[in-house]
């Protein structure tokens, strides 16, 4: 080996062993050689294709069944506010006003305790998510009161306080602890679900779709009427539902909605919600109460005459018709009996035969004594009669008694509500007169 | 000069120049190796002890991804997270800022204990997730409150220029807008998850919590390991070998971040300098978040008081453990960046008649009892 070769195989090795570190200290650390990272494929997201849009709003005329210009003070809508309900009365604006256009007035329950006398003079009652729980007095005179012909809608809502089950459950309907939901297909929250499936119903007579926005699910001893579907779920079980959020009671008189939302605006006018909440006040309004003496006056709607049965009980038919006129009855004195309107006749066991068609309707006899179905051979002396006919047109209360006094008396009792006290039926009581 | 002459030839001779040249050229290829070229590869470690996803704790993340990102030498990234999730938009922050670290350098997650929500959200910007059996998992959803409802009608002391100028959008448009945040976080998981994800939107979309084995079985995570799995794992997915140094990011950028706030306070040493109106307030700001008292002594105790405040850079300190005392450091951090930005609206506008609540969306995991 020349020496100039040797020079440059020496000079060589610098280059040659800083190359070697280098490679050896790069495929230790970069075992594949690479050393450099390959990213995947970040997934395209499609965001602008997940936007949630709410149900449109449809359009809905209502057609009240009656026409308020015609049939005025049909009947009374009694709203409880008493047992601390959890709701704002503009939160009813859409139904209210649904009722009050079929001709019923509307009157809130102010006192748990007022509840039996105030349901006297109404014909249907709706309860909202009552805080305090039913006595077990109020929860059987609402019972009697549909079972009477009264009409009762419940409601509550899973997402606000309530003890309506106190109240529900005697009546045949069981508020489960549950919410309904659906996460295949809802309005804008799993929560907000629709309903499809009905019961062939009154109430939900047109109805092809509803929006519930906070609904739970109701066992009931009647149907339910609307019936959620495979995909909508019960929160409690985590199953499909079984329960209907709208369903009928033990009597068909009493109905129950476990969702208060889709009677708020703006909720009432999605889909179908508007004709649901038109049947439900046609259901309201719809009811016959049958009204009994012990709900005197309530029983009369819009006018009433005054039938004497002889002049000389004038000053008697003044002190009626000034205690209906505060109950807000009109009262007319007439002198005939037209046979429409209701009526109420006032004289004594002498005058009976002017009133034998309403007495012997009712299997009541005044003759030398009185003979009724309740009791025979009563005395007319130092006693007063006082029944209730009802034909389902009118009703024509008759008060009789043997002398005037009497009947100022039996007048007195019915103004103060003492008269309750000795009802011998439904439709008939013989009072003592001194 | 003989001598001289003498030497030369010494080390002119081979057995000299051979070795000298050899240990040379490994010196020259170690110096090129370890300071020009890769180097010894680095896996860094971002450490998220338990911690709700807030503006400041996405900032100080954020500043640890971005670190991590921008240094070179770090090859891959291992993030040991818990977390139950937060805001919406810090969450989804966090998540775009670890999808797009995850483009440079894979990111290996450690579920530990509970990710959820918006924590889940993160994880999805994962190269790969480790779970414990004992992790919580999933969540996926959005949570919001209500707000405070207005009458129907405003008061006459307001006036608007349009129906939804108070509350930005109706009752349901507001919950539509929820809902649709719920989708996209949906096909955020279904997305980056892929053939991977064994359930279906809707069950995803319940909002339940998994065990960790139970979510990988599900998809929702990759594998059941520890930290030792994920720095192995990182490794190969960065196509280096066991011999990686580890870097706590933590340490970095908490070091970093002290240098500066010293760095910018430097004008201010001066003991005996008096203090500006400026520096007043400032002070007053970093102790009124501790404690009523704590501005005055603050203002007292002059800018010394920072010598107290800041941790020193020698020893930095882990801002989301936020240890240092009086003032942490976030509460300099705020004030710092941001000046009086983000403070109380109620205070900025006494006036306005009424409260004024910024409306938000939360990816967040309550722990509700079952």
């Amino acid at each position: 080996m020349s020496a100039p070769l040797r020079r440059t195989l020496i000079l060589l090795l610098f280059p040659a062993c800083a190359v070697a570190l280098f490679l050896a200290a790069y495929f230790f650390f970069y075992p594949g050689g690479a050393g450099f990272y390959n990213p995947p494929a970040a997934p395209e997201i499609a965001f602008e294709n997940l936007l949630s849009q709410p149900a449109p709003a449809a359009d809905f005329t209502d057609s009240p069944v009656f026409s308020p210009a015609v049939a005025a003070d049909r009947g009374l809508l009694l709203v409880d506010t008493a047992h601390r309900n959890a709701f704002n009365q503009a939160e009813l604006t859409a139904l209210l006003s649904r009722v009050t256009g079929r001709g019923y007035s509307v009157a809130f329950l102010d006192r748990p305790a007022a509840l039996p006398e105030q349901l006297s003079a109404a014909a249907a009652l709706l309860v909202i998510l009552p805080r305090d729980a039913y006595s077990t007095a109020n929860t059987d005179a609402i019972a009697a009161f549909a079972r009477r012909g009264g009409r009762v809608l419940l409601i509550a809502d899973p997402g606000r306080p309530h003890q309506i089950n106190a109240l529900s459950e005697p009546l045949g309907l069981s508020f489960r602890p549950d919410y309904l939901y659906n996460l295949t297909e809802y309005d804008t929250n799993y929560q907000e679900i629709f309903v499809r499936q009905f019961q062939a119903d009154p109430i939900t007579s047109g109805v092809a779709e509803i929006a519930l926005y906070n609904a739970g699910s109701i066992e009931s001893a009647g149907p339910g009427l609307a019936l959620p579907d495979g995909s909508t779920y019960s929160s409690l079980s985590q199953r499909v539902a079984t329960g209907a959020p709208l369903a009928v009671g033990d009597h068909p008189n009493i109905l129950a909605a476990y969702d208060f939302t889709f009677l708020i605006p703006p909720y009432n006018s999605v889909r179908d919600n508007d004709r649901l909440i038109a049947n439900i006040a046609d259901f309201l309004t719809g009811g016959q109460v049958a009204y009994r003496l012990t709900d005197y006056p309530h029983f009369f709607r819009g006018g009433v005459d005054l039938l004497l049965g002889s002049p000389e009980l004038f000053d008697l038919s003044a002190q009626l018709q000034n205690h209906l006129n505060e109950q807000g009855i009109a009262a007319e004195l007439r002198s005939l009996d037209n046979g429409g309107r209701d009526t109420v006749f006032i004289g004594l066991y002498d005058d009976a035969p002017a009133a034998a068609r309403y007495l012997d309707a009712l299997g009541i006899y005044v003759n030398q004594a009185i003979n009724a179905p309740f009791a025979s051979g009563l005395p007319r002396e130092g006693t007063a009669l006082l029944s209730l006919y009802r034909d389902g047109e009118r009703d024509v209360l008759l008060i009789l008694s043997d002398t005037p006094e009497g009947l100022a008396q039996t007048i007195d009792q019915l103004a103060s509500g003492d008269f309750r006290g000795g009802l011998a039926s439904d439709y008939a009581g013989v009072y003592k007169t001194e | 000069m003989a001598k001289l002459a003498a030497l030369g030839r010494f080390l002119a001779g081979w057995y000299i120049t051979v070795p000298l040249l050899v240990i040379l050229g490994l010196a020259a290829g170690w110096i090129f190796f370890f300071n020009v070229f890769p180097g010894k590869p680095k896996l860094a470690v971002i450490d998220i002890p338990f911690t709700g996803i807030g503006e400041d704790a996405a900032a100080i993340i954020t500043a640890y991804l971005d670190y991590s990102r921008r240094d070179p030498d770090i090859k891959g990234v291992v993030i040991k997270l818990s977390t139950p999730g937060g805001g919406a938009s810090p969450s989804e922050q966090l998540y775009i800022e670890t999808r797009r670290l995850r483009e440079e350098k894979p990111v290996v997650m450690v579920l530990n204990g509970l990710v959820a929500s918006g924590g889940y959200m993160m994880a999805m910007g994962a190269s790969h997730t480790y779970v414990k059996t004992s992790s919580i998992v999933g969540n996926v959803g959005v949570v919001a409150p209500a707000g405070a409802v207005l009458p129907p009608t405003f008061p006459e002391s307001l006036i608007t220029t349009g129906p939804y100028k108070l509350t930005g959008s109706s009752r349901r448009l507001w919950i539509a807008t929820m809902d649709s945040l719920k989708e996209a976080f949906v096909e955020m998981v279904v997305q980056e998850r892929g053939d991977k994800l064994k359930m279906s939107r809707e069950e995803l979309a319940e909002g339940r919590v998994y065990s960790g084995m139970e979510a990988v079985r599900l998809g929702l995570a990759d594998e059941v390991g520890s930290d030792s799995d994920a720095f192995a794992k990182a490794a190969e997915l960065a196509g280096i070998s066991s011999g990686y140094e580890i870097i706590n990011v933590n340490v970095e950028v908490n070091r970093l971040y002290v240098q500066n706030l010293r760095r910018i306070y430097s004008a201010n040493d001066d003991l005996d300098a008096p203090l500006t109106a400026a520096d007043t307030r400032l002070l007053q700001l970093f102790a009124g978040r501790q404690s009523p008292d704590g501005a005055a002594a603050a203002v007292d105790a002059g800018p010394s008081f920072l010598d107290d405040a800041l941790p020193s850079p020698d020893e930095p300190t882990d801002l989301l453990r936020q240890p240092v005392n009086p003032v942490n450091i976030d509460a300099a951090q705020r004030p710092l960046e941001y000046g009086v930005f983000g403070s109380d609206l109620s205070q900025t506008f006494p006036q306005f008649p009424l409260e004024i609540q910024p409306p938000e969306f939360y990816y967040l995991y309550v722990g509700a009892a079952p």
